[in-house]
């Protein structure tokens, strides 16, 4: 058996790993994935109670409570899952477990960055079908069986008055606002011993504090830059500027992924 | 398994067995635990209980039959009685009656 | 076979090990004693590989234990002193941890139990300290690796779970495993443990076989002290002394005693023990 990744043994670690995640964090993924449900049910309690029907209108709250849900998910599910591997007792069992740092390392990502988002996402987008089929004028109708709800949006060129469509990935963008945030939750738990979350939500100031004061100069350059533009050209300065976001992005969660396999490697108990 | 005889634990081992034949409880051509099982339940390493058992080897009260076991052998309880007869003789009765002397008892009127 | 040469390791400016020379050997189930703070956690923790070498090697049948290699880690099973409770029974912890060693036996981890007066359903968050300890300890038991390497394990027991302790780890370890328990309770281990280590922070003081200790040392329970006592002490019939075995007269070891010995006459002992 190769001593850095062996398919059997690293289905039969993913497989632990899941276990592993759906113990420490499982009943919160639940909690957060009914939170459209939760809140509707809530908002529609005190409706009640102060007028005596239903809310007038839910779309807000339905959006608000998803937005919530995933951003509590990006926060929670690193510290909950991986956070004990800096703890001096359960530590130790995670190193010890026969199989490689590769192979422990690429279920972490997996779990982190494909498995619970796409949990969360169709829990989410599941409930929201239920109560919007069931009760469509009260809470809405559901997302899924919206036209304009797709993956990738397509904007058509009457709209805009561009030359062409443009076409824009909410998926992936979605995937990748949360592979950045929740990469940083993670290395926040396996890096720091106490007060993980705060630590990281510190350290993420910080950080785009001094990311504002190096580009700040730059900041000049903007408007002279905005005038330059003449609109033929703003198809490919659009395209070049997100080229840029998702080089930049990319570079940001091969990086993340870099140090958290670095901080496996070599932590010691 | 309480040790708290000051003999080595191998020598108590070797006692502990030895009262079991003469009481009867362990008889002629009766198997007897293996050195890890017998380690294993009074909690002793397998090394001292080896060294008990080549001592009743020794000793002749037990005989190894190669891959199959230790078992009582069928004289045991004569020979053990033969070398505590001796023992008694050669070290205890020598002691007890030096011991009367010591306290100026005369034995006769006791036995 | 563990090779240990020359092992040396700090904690910041903090020596906590300075050349340490070991061979370990299957078969055997070695007793670590020392003082507090000597080391014997860092030891162990260095053989597993949780920890760095600083100078010096560590060797498992070849392997470098910090390479983390899963080869080695599949032969390895390290208990350390305070453990961790999991969200999981018992048994379904032990049912998804154990297949990543070849020689798990899920009925060994039941038995185990069992001989512990364990439920294997009850819930682990829910397991007292003792409780918690005595789960993992058949799950070491069950995982019958090569090397099973344990901190204080009797720490946290009660008396009865004790001597269950011993039996089980005499009853379910394989004839070639090498076991090496560190321990400042020594009279939970007394029986169990031999070879005896002594560890020193700067040194090992004593790597010795039972057989070999009481040919070398004479344990004496009388009542008359004598002049050449390494050490002795005053219990309630009489004294333990432990002196140069002069007659070749077999005795019972003491640890207590020996561990006393050893540490009040350090260069002595060496030398008793190194004249081959």
């Amino acid at each position: 058996m190769n001593n850095v990744f062996s398919a059997k043994r690293f289905g039969k670690y993913f497989s632990y790993d899941l276990k592993h995640c759906i113990d420490t964090f499982g009943l919160s993924l639940l909690i957060l994935g009914l939170m459209p449900m939760i809140t509707f049910l809530f908002a529609s309690i005190i409706s009640f109670i102060v007028s005596g029907d239903w809310i007038p209108d839910n779309t807000v709250n339905r959006i608000v409570a998803a937005v919530i849900a995933v951003f509590i998910a990006t926060i929670m599910f690193p510290v909950k899952a991986y956070g004990e591997i800096t703890d001096k007792k359960a530590g130790s069992n995670f190193l010890m477990v026969p199989a490689s740092t590769f192979e422990k390392w690429l279920s972490g990502s997996l779990m982190t960055l494909v498995i619970v988002p796409v949990a969360l996402v169709l829990l989410l987008l599941g409930v929201d079908l239920l109560l919007g089929a069931l009760l469509p004028s009260h809470y809405g109708e559901a997302l899924l069986l919206q036209e304009w709800f797709r993956p990738i949006i397509c904007i058509p060129a009457s709209l805009t008055g561009l030359s062409m469509d443009v076409s824009i990935n909410v998926g992936l963008i979605f995937w990748v606002s949360w592979a950045t945030s929740v990469l940083c939750f993670l290395l926040g738990a396996v890096f720091f011993k106490k007060s993980k979350i705060a630590k990281t939500i510190l350290a993420l100031m910080i950080f785009s504090m001094l990311l504002s004061m190096l580009t700040a100069p730059f900041a000049n350059l903007m408007p002279g830059l905005i005038e330059s533009i003449q609109l033929g050209d703003a198809e490919r300065v659009m395209r070049g500027f997100w080229t840029a976001v998702w080089v930049i992005d990319g570079a940001e969660i091969v990086a993340f992924l870099a140090i958290y396999y670095f901080r496996l490697r070599t932590i010691k108990h | 398994m309480e040790f708290n005889d000051n003999k080595p634990i191998y020598v108590q081992i070797s006692d502990g067995f030895c009262e079991q034949v003469l009481a009867g409880k362990l008889a002629p051509g009766e198997r007897v635990p293996s050195v890890r099982e017998w380690g294993a339940t009074i909690g002793v390493n397998p090394n001292t209980v080896a060294r008990s058992y080549d001592m009743l080897t020794e000793t002749g009260v037990i005989y190894q039959k190669r891959g199959i076991g230790f078992f009582v052998c069928e004289d045991a309880r004569e020979k053990i009685l033969a070398s505590e007869r001796r023992r008694f003789i050669e070290e205890e009765l020598p002691a007890t009656i030096k011991r009367a002397q010591l306290l100026g008892i005369d034995l006769k009127e006791y036995i | 076979m563990i090779k240990i040469e020359n092992l040396g390791f700090s904690y910041g400016k903090t020596p906590v090990l300075k050349n340490i020379t070991l061979n370990l050997e299957p078969g055997k189930i070695y007793g670590l004693l020392g003082e507090n703070g000597v080391g014997k956690t860092t030891l162990l923790t260095l053989v597993c590989g949780l920890k760095k070498a600083q100078t010096g090697s560590i060797s498992c049948d070849g392997i470098d234990p910090y390479s983390r290699n899963p080869e080695f880690l599949s032969q390895v099973f390290y208990l350390p002193d305070e453990v961790a409770p999991v969200p999981s029974t018992a048994i379904a912890w032990a049912k998804s941890l154990g297949p990543f060693w070849p020689n798990f036996k899920i009925e060994t981890f039941s038995s185990a139990m069992k001989d512990f007066e364990m439920d294997e359903t009850m819930k682990m968050h829910k397991m007292s300290a003792g409780q918690l300890k005595k789960t993992y300890i058949s799950f070491a038991l069950a995982c019958g690796t090569s090397y099973i390497l344990m901190d204080e394990p009797t720490n946290g027991l009660d008396i009865p779970s004790k001597a269950q302790f011993r039996s089980a780890v005499l009853k379910y370890t394989r004839d070639d495993s090498t076991i090496l328990i560190s321990t400042h309770q020594v009279k939970d281990l007394e029986s169990m443990i031999d070879p005896i280590i002594i560890l020193d922070r700067k040194d090992v003081l004593l790597n010795a076989s039972v057989e070999e200790i009481t040919s070398k040392l004479f344990f004496d329970y009388g009542s008359i002290l004598r002049q050449d006592a390494l050490y002795a002490e005053q219990l309630p019939g009489g004294f333990i002394q432990v002196c140069p075995n002069t007659t070749g007269e077999d005795s019972k070891l003491n640890i207590e005693a020996l561990f006393n010995a050893v540490h009040n006459n350090k260069e002595l002992v060496k030398a008793i023990f190194n004249n081959e």
